[in-house]
């Protein structure tokens, strides 16, 4: 058999790390120096916060040390997987990163890659979002641990994320498992000192080795290897001891925490002034739980208090596991919330008040203060879109599925917003039983190409009737403007090609045309595309530079007839009101796209051409 | 002396929080003091809510790692706002000896006034808690002395040391 080279060789040969190195990183940057470091062949993604940061600085610290790693950079999470099993069968080490709810997408594949086994080290790195801070959910995805049977650790420092990444790769080689690791939002990013390690250069052989007996999994085969994989995870779960423990093993008390909660667990005991009573254990190996190692610090304990965000995963395996053996009072749950993210005033208030201890804050009563919901930006393509939209039907009988990214940050101008294209998957079941109301679905680029495009095709296949907006902006603009396939793929030949019964394409900056174009599809059965062309503002075009080079708009306080369509409807942020109640636009945050000169009725909004001589 | 300072830097996105965070985190580990920063932000480009909160250390203090970088509430001593609503935000960070360095600027979140309470000024809110406020145009002073606002937030924080009378940390 004719083994490829080892590409990653490369990068010993460009960079050395000495001992006394001490660098600067967030979670995602300490993320991908593991990967670097530990000599990753293939890098797999969607994009998605808190983790978007990671491919950006390998791909950053591959050309600059020429790793020679291989990107995939995928339309959805579930190719992303299959991907990066593939590769890690060949030998290669490869990372696979997603956010939480892309797991779910992921899930398929990754229920079956235990059975199948990897040759090459797999790492799954996966950005979890307790307190939904950039998602539109916060589902509590350990339980897919489980599910999976595959070892999941949970980092819970700049450092420690760089070390465990490390050693998950050498353990999913011994164990021919992928191993997972979560991170939250909170400690992807955090910033601080990490200390890279020496490593020592391994030569790994590449080639795809047929193993049918596991990489067929059918029947017989299938329960055969799955009972393979839980006594390997049973095994695994007895030896392992990836725990640390803080204060001395014979203290009464024993906090046992992962992740966020641990240094928020250890900043609380300090400020209760509990330390000399309190053991704190943070288990790092969070499935299968380290049953021997713990039992060992737990055993003699007359109070053990778990603390964790949302759904209690450690506190179910703890009692699953070690129930019997345990002598003391338990808590977790019926203390600590299983929603929000846990944050270290609040554990420091529950453990106060269960445990008796007086502790009153300093803190400042609240303010009544503004309510700062998503918006678009000055200048973005979707301001333009969604006035249109809006217009073109009224709002008694207007209904508008959207779709996750940012042509849903203003929440209240789309009726639903749940997961990747729900938008247009659920309008396929709500237009059939409307009467006298009008649906548009809509979506961005980047969810058209992760699953819209199927979604239409079913549409087609089961003669159902659609009129979906794809907003396209040209990137996939709200995880880092990663490249949308829409810039090299020829979208209009495609999307006839399902057998739509129409397909649009309208420039974002036209917003009367658009409006027009949706009036006239509303009401018509059938599948109909439209397609909205504009730049993200964040990354202007030749136009868009133009504009903002030559030109200026202002409003005429006397043809202003104080309608507010450009304050109120469009909303756009860079259109203010002045404190006689007069609008002025903010030249120094206008991006120039003269959509509010478009749509202005009394031709208050002129646009000037700048004299570049003055 | 050992030396903690809780600082809190409020706005909205696209004011370029995440940047400085980052820049001066850097400074700070090089003038020896031992630094942990988070930024929080939403997945908005613009115009949400950010905040970074920073602990620093002053180089006598050695047992930094059992910190968490999350402030206790009632432990701040410095909070810088770009965005006077944004200040209000985290009053319960604050305690009546925390140095308030605001700008003027204020952002309404835009096409959103039917939704929003009833609400007095943040200034006048702020005011009536007694704490100490320092406001100033620094934006515009930014942008009239540079001829940009890049250089805002390294004026609001050299005010804020220079009112804690942290030299050593100016930037």
């Amino acid at each position: 058999m004719d083994l490829g080279k080892n590409e990653h060789e490369k990068f010993n040969g460009t960079m050395s790390i000495r001992k006394e190195d001490v660098w600067l990183a967030n979670g995602n940057e300490s993320i991908a120096y593991a990967a670097m470091h530990a000599g990753v062949d293939y890098f797999s993604h969607y994009p998605g916060s808190p983790v978007n940061g990671i491919e950006p600085k390998l791909k950053q610290l591959n050309v600059q040390h020429k790793c020679g790693i291989q990107f995939n950079d995928a339309l959805n999470e579930h190719i992303a997987a299959l991907g990066a099993m593939g590769a890690s069968m060949t030998g290669a080490r490869s990372m696979l990163v997603m956010k939480h709810v892309g797991l779910n997408i992921a899930a398929d594949p990754l229920n079956y890659v235990g059975y199948a086994g990897v040759r090459g080290g797999m790492v799954i790195i996966v950005g979890t979002d307790p307190g939904a801070n950039s998602s539109t959910g916060e589902e509590d995805v350990h339980w897919y641990a489980k599910q999976f049977n595959l070892p999941l650790f949970e980092p819970t420092s700049i450092q420690e994320i760089y070390d465990t990444t490390l050693l998950a790769f050498e353990l999913s080689e011994e164990l021919e498992l992928p191993v997972m690791l979560f991170v939250t939002g909170l400690i992807c990013h955090n910033t601080a000192r990490l200390h890279p390690r020496e490593l020592e250069k391994k030569e790994r052989a590449f080639g795809f080795v047929k193993n049918r007996e596991k990489y067929i999994n059918v029947g017989e085969k299938a329960v055969k290897n799955h009972r393979a994989l839980l006594e390997r995870i049973r095994s695994f779960g007895e030896t392992h001891h990836y725990l640390h423990t803080q204060g001395l093993p014979q203290r009464e008390w024993a906090i046992v925490t992962r992740g966020n909660s641990y240094q928020h667990v250890l900043e609380a005991i300090e400020v209760l002034g509990i330390e000399e009573k309190t053991q704190v254990i943070q288990v790092l190996g969070v499935y299968p739980i380290p049953k021997v190692a713990l039992l060992k610090e737990l055993k003699h304990k007359k109070k053990i208090i778990i603390v964790e965000d949302q759904d209690g995963f450690l506190e179910q395996q703890i009692k699953m596991e070690l129930f019997n053996d345990l002598d003391a009072e338990l808590h977790g749950k019926d203390w600590f919330p299983a929603y929000g993210e846990l944050n270290v005033g609040e554990v420091i208030e529950i453990l106060a008040s269960n445990l008796n201890i007086p502790y009153q804050t300093k803190g400042l009563e609240p303010a009544t203060c503004v309510e700062r919901l998503g918006t678009f930006c000055e200048g973005c393509p979707h301001t333009s879109s969604y006035f249109a939209i809006e217009q073109a039907v009224p709002e008694s009988r207007r209904i508008i599925g959207g779709d996750i990214g940012c042509s849903s940050l203003p929440p209240f101008r789309a009726d639903w917003l749940l997961c990747m294209n729900a938008g247009i998957g659920m309008s396929l079941g709500i237009r059939p039983f409307l009467t006298d109301q009008s649906i548009v679905s809509t979506g961005g680029d980047g969810s058209f190409f992760h699953g819209g495009l199927l979604t239409v095709l079913n549409a087609v296949q089961n003669n159902s009737s659609l009129l979906h907006v794809v907003f396209d902006n040209r990137s996939v603009a709200m995880t880092g403007h990663q490249e949308s396939p829409s810039k090299h793929v020829d979208y209009k030949a495609l999307i006839l090609a399902l057998g739509v019964d129409s397909f649009t394409e309208v420039s974002a900056w036209d917003p009367k045309q658009i409006q027009s174009i949706i009036a006239e599809k509303e009401h018509l059965s059938g599948v109909h595309i439209v397609w909205i062309s504009g730049n993200c503002a964040r990354i202007p075009d030749d136009r868009s530079r133009y504009r903002q080079a030559n030109l200026y708009p202002e409003i005429d306080p006397k043809k202003c007839l104080d309608c507010q369509l450009c304050y109120k409807e469009l909303a756009c942020p860079a259109i203010e009101m002045t404190p006689i109640g007069s609008f002025e636009i903010q030249l120094d945050r206008c991006m120039r796209c003269g959509v509010c000169h478009e749509i202005c009725p009394n031709g208050a909004i002129t646009i000037h051409t700048v004299n570049h001589e003055e | 002396m050992k030396r903690q300072v809780n600082l809190i830097i409020a706005g909205i996105g696209g004011q370029g929080i995440n940047g400085f965070t980052r820049a001066v985190h850097a400074l700070c580990e090089e003038k020896g003091w031992y630094c942990i920063s988070a930024v929080y932000k939403g997945g908005a480009q613009r115009l949400g809510s950010v905040r970074a909160e920073m602990k620093l250390f002053s180089p006598e203090c050695a047992d930094v790692q059992f910190k968490s970088s999350q402030i206790i509430p009632g432990t701040l001593d410095i909070l810088i706002a770009l965005e006077q609503w944004e200040s209000l935000r985290y009053l319960p960070y604050c305690n009546d000896k925390t140095h308030f360095v605001l700008d003027e600027f204020i952002e309404f979140p835009p096409g959103t006034k039917d939704r929003q309470h009833d609400i007095t000024s943040p200034l006048d809110q702020l005011k009536k808690r007694k704490v100490n406020i320092h406001v100033e145009a620094f934006r515009e002073q930014a942008l009239f002395v540079d001829g940009h606002s890049k250089n805002t937030l390294r004026k609001m924080w050299n005010c804020a040391f220079s009112n804690l009378n942290i030299n050593e940390l100016y930037i």
